[in-house]
C-alpha cells in the first residue's frame, strides 16, 4: 500500500484537473488536491485522498498543500500544476484559429494590474510550487512536474491574450528549471493543450486536423505519461497535445 | 525640415539607446528621447531634439513623452522601445551555450516582486508605449516600432532568468499586436540581441559566437533603423535575431 506513488494536483475541482486526479487515482496514485472551491475536497473524499480549498496565486495556500501532502504520504512523486482560465479570454470568436484582428479581447485595453495578476496565475503558480517541492524531491532522489499550459503559449492566438503571452514565460521557465534540476533527477515538462471538449463547436473543429477537440480524459492520460518513467529522458519540454493543430516545426 | 520623420527612443541615455538616437539623427530623424537619468536630455540638446528624464515603467512618463513629441513635431513615425538591464543577470556566467547549471542564479531564488518588476520593465514598457502611440500612428496612416530584446527570450539562459522568461512574453505580444494593428500600417518587431560590445566578456565567450566577436553598438543601431524603415515594409510581428549566428533553432 505504501509503495503507491503520491501526487499533488492543483485546480483539481473540475475539468482537466479533476480528470487528471481521477486518472492518477486509477493508476494507483495517492492524491492531494486543491482548488479555489470546495470541489477538490469532495473529489478527494470520493477518491480517498487529501483535499484542500485554496488558490495557486497564494504562496501560503501552496505551502499548506505541500505540508498536507507530505504529512499524509511522506513522499511525493509527482506534481501537476493545473490552473484557472484567464479573465480576458473571450472564448473562440473566429472560426479561423490564431489570427483574428477583430477579437473582442482588446489588447491595449487590458490594465497593467491584470497583466500582473496573470503572471501570478500562469507563471508564479509554478515557480511557487517548484520552490516548495524542489527540496522535497531532492531529498527523495527525484520527482516530476507537469504544468498544464496552452498551445497558444507558443503560437499566439488573438482571443486569449494572456495564455498567448504570459504562458510563453512558463515555457522558458520550464527550460531554466530543467537546466538547474534535471541532474537531481527532477523532471519538469509543460503540456500545451489545444481545444478541449469545453471550448469550440463543430465549425471550429472542422479546422483541426483531428476534426475534434481533446477529451478531458485524454489530456489526463497525456499528463500521466509525462509523469511516468516512460518519459524518463524528457525534461524541459513544451509538448503539444493539440491534435496536430500547431504549425511551427 | 518638417518632412523629416520623427522618432521616439526610450532608455536613450547611453549604450544601445544612445547609439540608436545618434544613428536616427544621422538618417535625418527628428528625435524625442527619454531615460531615467539626465543623459538623454544632454544627448537631445546635442542632436537638436527634445529630451526628458523619465522611466518606461511609468505610464505618466510615457504619456508626457508622447504628448511633448506630438506638440513639438506633430507626428510620430518610429519608436524604439529600449529598456534597462535585469537586476538578476549574471554577466560572468556562461556564454553562447544556453545551458549552464553552475550559473549563480537559481530561478527559484528570484523573489515574486522581481518577477513583477521585470514584467513592468521588459513587457509593460512596450504595452504602455503601444497604448500611447497606436492612436497617433492610426491617424497618420502608419508607423513602426522596434523593441530591443535579447536572444534569451527564445533561448533561455540561467544567467538571465528574467530576460529568459518575461522577454518571451514580449515575443508573443509582438505577434498579438501585429494581428490587431498591422492592418493600420503599424509594424512592430523585436530585435533579439546576443553579445553586445558595451559589456566585457571573458575570452572564452567569443569562442561560442560564430562571428567570434560581440556586436558593436553602431551595428545594432543600423539594424534597428533598417527594421523601422520602408525596406522592411512587409516584416511585422517578427522576432529577429541579431546575434552573430549564436541562435541554433530553425
Amino acid at each position: 500500500m505504501t509503495d503507491r506513488p503520491a501526487a499533488i494536483v492543483t485546480a483539481a475541482g473540475q475539468g482537466i484537473g479533476a480528470a487528471i486526479a481521477r486518472d492518477l487515482h486509477r493508476r494507483g496514485y495517492r492524491l492531494a488536491l486543491m482548488s479555489p472551491s470546495t470541489r477538490s475536497i469532495e473529489l478527494a473524499d470520493e477518491l480517498g485522498g487529501v483535499g484542500l480549498q485554496g488558490s495557486v496565486t497564494e504562496p501560503a495556500d501552496i505551502e499548506r498543500l505541500v505540508e498536507a501532502a507530505t504529512g499524509a504520504y511522506g513522499r511525493i512523486d509527482a506534481v501537476v500544476n493545473n490552473t484557472g482560465f484567464e479573465k480576458w479570454s473571450v472564448g473562440l470568436e473566429s472560426k479561423q484559429p490564431y489570427f483574428n484582428p477583430d477579437a473582442k479581447a482588446h489588447l491595449l485595453d487590458i490594465p497593467d494590474e491584470d497583466w500582473h495578476e496573470n503572471l501570478d496565475l500562469f507563471v508564479l503558480n509554478v515557480v511557487r510550487m517548484a520552490r516548495a517541492m524542489t527540496p522535497h524531491f531532492r531529498e527523495h532522489g527525484g520527482g516530476a512536474f507537469v504544468n498544464i499550459s496552452a498551445s497558444c503559449a507558443i503560437e499566439p492566438q488573438s482571443e486569449y491574450p494572456f495564455s498567448s503571452s504570459t504562458r510563453a514565460a512558463l515555457s522558458s521557465f520550464t527550460r531554466l528549471y530543467s537546466d538547474k534540476y534535471a541532474r537531481h533527477n527532477i523532471r519538469m515538462n509543460t503540456i500545451l493543450v489545444g481545444y478541449v471538449e469545453n471550448v469550440g463547436d463543430a465549425e471550429t473543429y472542422s479546422h483541426l486536423p483531428m476534426q475534434r477537440a481533446a477529451s478531458f480524459e485524454e489530456i489526463a492520460r497525456n499528463c500521466a505519461l509525462f509523469l511516468s518513467e516512460e518519459t524518463s529522458y524528457v525534461t524541459g519540454e513544451s509538448i503539444y497535445a493539440d491534435g496536430g493543430h500547431h504549425r511551427a516545426l | 525640415m518638417a518632412n523629416q520623420p520623427v522618432a521616439i527612443v526610450t532608455a536613450a541615455g547611453r549604450g544601445i539607446g544612445a547609439a540608436c538616437a545618434r544613428a536616427l539623427h544621422a538618417k535625418g530623424y527628428r528625435l524625442a528621447l527619454m531615460s531615467p537619468s539626465e543623459r538623454s536630455i544632454e544627448l537631445a540638446r546635442e542632436l537638436g531634439g527634445i529630451g526628458f528624464s523619465g522611466s518606461v515603467t511609468e505610464q505618466a512618463d510615457i504619456d508626457r513623452l508622447v504628448g511633448a513629441t506630438l506638440e513639438t513635431y506633430g507626428r510620430i513615425d518610429a519608436v524604439v522601445n529600449n529598456t534597462g538591464y535585469e537586476k538578476y543577470s549574471v554577466v560572468e556566467g556562461s556564454f553562447g551555450a544556453a545551458f549552464n547549471w553552475e550559473a549563480e542564479t537559481d530561478p527559484l531564488d528570484v523573489p515574486d516582486e522581481y518577477w513583477h518588476e521585470a514584467l513592468d520593465l521588459f513587457l509593460l514598457n512596450v504595452v504602455r508605449m503601444a497604448r500611447a502611440v497606436t492612436p497617433v500612428m492610426q491617424r497618420q496612416g502608419g508607423g513602426a516600432m522596434v523593441n530591443i530584446s535579447a536572444i534569451c527570450a527564445q533561448l533561455p539562459m540561467l544567467d538571465y532568468p528574467m530576460s529568459s522568461t518575461i522577454r518571451t512574453v514580449l515575443s508573443s505580444f509582438v505577434k498579438l499586436y501585429t494581428d490587431m494593428y498591422v492592418r493600420d500600417g503599424i509594424r512592430m518587431n523585436n530585435l533579439l540581441l546576443g553579445y553586445v560590445a558595451n559589456l566585457d566578456y571573458p575570452d572564452e565567450a567569443y569562442h561560442t559566437i560564430p562571428m567570434g566577436r560581440a556586436a558593436s553598438l553602431d551595428e545594432i543601431a543600423r539594424n534597428c533603423i533598417a527594421y523601422l524603415g520602408e525596406d522592411a515594409s512587409y516584416i511585422a510581428g517578427e522576432n529577429l535575431f541579431v546575434d552573430g549566428g549564436v541562435n541554433r533553432s530553425l
